[in-house]
């Protein structure tokens, strides 16, 4: 009896500390978000007031710093944990989409405004539906970005968020199923393409229209 | 989330037995000792196969017993040694005469130990492997454990003679985890091995019980629990150490577990019903055992599972993009992707859960471990932390390991020898020979 009243304690002192413990590490993720987003204002403001109008340097360290915020969610969302918070997840996440879409306008802008010569790509995905093709065409979007990781910029939103401009694109596009793509070299074109592209392909399209050096 | 729920489940077993240990080891009490005013006859039979190297510390270590040299007598049965064994006995047995050789043909370890108890005299029957030490007050302090006529086995704690690689240093933590179990089910009347280094026995058990299963691979286990299947307790002297010799690689102490587990299986399907007078031993002690034999495996089939899926998921990447992967090595060492604090932080907070509680649970092993059964032989160090440590990170595996290499032998295994001794008792052997 005595060790079944112990046994139990402990665990749920070991429940309590798990808890607190997974408590921080959403608020460190959420500590990391609010980093960037305030990087990412001050970038927007400083484009705006044309203060560093062609800061390409930044540009790839924002996009960097956005990468790993998108690894820490995905591993908050993806490890087995009895105190996950999916709300919590789910609000990191719509954060985190709204990031990348101001990193997007930002990199839309200044390649409008220097003339830069890089691709962007709006990738669309659906985590609600057991979706295997979003994955491997996800597969082949990462395999491209490593292949020209200054030349392209990729933003990856889930449709399954209720966020104005997700609604939008989704309008826009005509997106009813994933995954769908959206290539904007920088000729100023757009190719839309609704189903799934191998990076060889994607590279052809992409090349078709700019001027990317192999990188390997 | 069943993976997460099994390892909770198997959590809270693992911290109710380890509180269970705590509080039988601290609020049981140890049984109690006799003072011998008359020192009984005492025959040592010490089973020898080419143990050149060791034997000759095995029998100083003997002659230095304390206890009357006229009550005394050492039985070296050579059992067919190829080496140099029997002369380097033959040499002692000149300068001692209390100490008798003989020669047999080799018949493995439980034939040499019943060639010896058939023309021992003493009414205490001890054996001795000839790779073991024992200390000069053992014989004195564990006959004080036969305070009743239904003590029939006493044994000692056993431990690694200066343990010198990683396989026998992991061994020695486990050896002294060993002997703090061995405390315990001694206040539960349950250990189930007379091990061979320096078990004692009275003369009158193999008189009505009969001598060792020479046909049995573990014949220390077997006579154990023939001894609770006829009534009877078996004690164990927990602060007598015997150092003994331990497979030093991987390959040998794999074969020497696979004969230990093999014979527990055995045995325990031969005596399950056979021990019910024992309701400690047999409803709680073997269910335990067992359950903390599945427990391992489900835990690291589990986490073999989760690592296959990861390495499929990578392999399935990797086909993806036609393993084009020099871009791949470019860009992460460029990147220098390859670690991140700050994820390694989200990792250890995210999974603090299990840390904590695997913490808790280790430092509760660790405080048996360490307080209770190394302080018998030795002062706690830095060193025996350390290795407890290698010990509880490494041993899971191991013993996984070595279990299921057991199964698949008892079912799929055609033959397996131990010198002398020769196993075929596989599922697989018995169904060819029904037909």
């Amino acid at each position: 009896m005595l060790s079944i009243i112990f046994a139990t304690l402990t665990f749920l002192l070991g429940i309590s500390i798990g808890n607190e413990l997974s408590k921080k590490a959403m608020e460190n993720v959420f500590y990391q978000y609010e980093n960037i987003k305030t990087q990412i204002d001050s970038a927007m403001l400083s484009l705006q007031a044309n203060l560093s109008s062609c800061d390409l340097e930044n540009l790839n360290l924002l996009g960097e710093d956005l990468d790993r915020l998108g690894s820490y969610i995905d591993y908050l969302e993806k490890t087995d944990n009895i105190f996950k918070d999916e709300t919590q997840i789910q609000l990191l996440k719509s954060n985190y989409f709204n990031l990348e879409f101001m990193h997007y306008l930002l990199a839309n802008k200044i390649r409008s405004n220097c003339k830069y010569n890089y691709t962007i790509i709006l990738f669309f995905y659906d985590d609600e539906k057991k979706c295997s093709s979003c994955r491997d065409q996800g597969y082949q979007l990462i395999h491209l970005k490593k292949r020209h990781p200054y030349e392209i910029y990729i933003y990856s939103f889930d449709i399954g968020y209720d966020l104005y401009f997700i609604k939008y694109w989704k309008r826009s596009f005509s997106i009813e199923k994933a995954p769908v793509i959206v290539i904007y070299p920088p000729d100023g074109s757009k190719i839309i393409l609704k189903q799934f592209e191998g990076w060889q392909t994607l590279e052809k399209y992409i090349n078709e229209h700019s001027t990317i050096h192999e990188t390997s | 989330m069943i993976n997460l729920m099994i390892i909770l489940v198997a959590t809270y077993i693992g911290l109710l037995y380890t509180f269970l240990n705590i509080f039988i080891l601290l609020l049981k009490s140890k049984p109690s000792k006799i003072t011998i005013h008359e020192y009984p006859t005492v025959s040592i039979i010490v089973p020898a196969y080419n143990e050149e190297r060791n034997i000759s510390n095995t029998l100083n270590s003997l002659v230095n017993l304390d206890y009357p040299k006229d009550k005394l007598e050492i039985l070296v049965i050579d059992d067919g040694s190829t080496d140099n064994t029997l002369n380097i006995a033959k040499r002692f047995e000149k300068k001692y005469s209390f100490i008798k050789v003989y020669h047999k043909k080799n018949g493995g370890k439980a034939s040499a130990l019943n060639f010896g108890i058939r023309i021992a005299k003493g009414n205490f029957i001890v054996t001795m492997d000839s790779d073991s030490i024992v200390p000069p007050d053992a014989l004195k302090k564990m006959l004080s454990l036969f305070n009743s006529e239904d003590v029939a086995i006493v044994i000692p704690s056993i431990q690694i003679f200066s343990p010198k690689n990683l396989v026998q240093k992991i061994q020695y933590i486990e050896y002294a985890y060993n002997n703090t179990l061995r405390a315990i089910f001694d206040r539960i009347n349950s250990l189930y091995v007379a091990p061979g280094p320096f078990s004692i026995f009275r003369r009158e058990f193999f008189n009505k019980c009969g001598l060792f299963d020479e046909q049995n691979i573990t014949e220390d286990m077997e006579i154990a629990f023939r001894a609770h299947a006829n009534g009877y307790r078996i004690r164990h002297a927990e602060e007598v150490v015997v150092y003994t010799d331990a497979p030093d690689t991987f390959k040998s102490l794999l074969r020497q577990r696979l004969r230990w587990y093999l014979g527990f299986i055995e045995n325990y399907i031969r005596y399950r019903r056979k021990i019910n007078s024992n309701a400690i031993l047999s409803n709680f002690v073997m269910p335990s055992a067992i359950l903390f034999i599945l427990l391992p495996i489900i835990l690291l089939t589990l986490n073999l599972y989760d690592i296959m899926k990861s390495w499929f998921l990578t392999y399935l990447y990797y086909k993806s993009i036609n393993f084009d992967i020099l871009p791949e090595i470019f860009y992460n060492l460029s990147n220098l992707k390859l670690f991140d604090p700050f994820m390694l932080k989200i990792s250890l907070f995210y999974g603090g859960f299990w840390l904590t509680l695997l913490g808790i649970t280790s430092f509760i092993i660790f405080f048996i471990l360490l307080s209770y059964s190394l302080h018998i032989e030795t002062q706690i160090t830095l060193y025996h932390v350390f290795w407890a440590l290698i010990y509880s990170s490494l041993y899971i595996i191991i013993y996984t390991i070595f279990w299921l290499y057991t199964i698949n032998t008892k079912l799929f295994g055609r033959e397996v020898r131990w010198g002398g001794l020769v196993w075929r008792n596989s599922l697989i052997n018995k169904l060819i020979n029904k037909k």
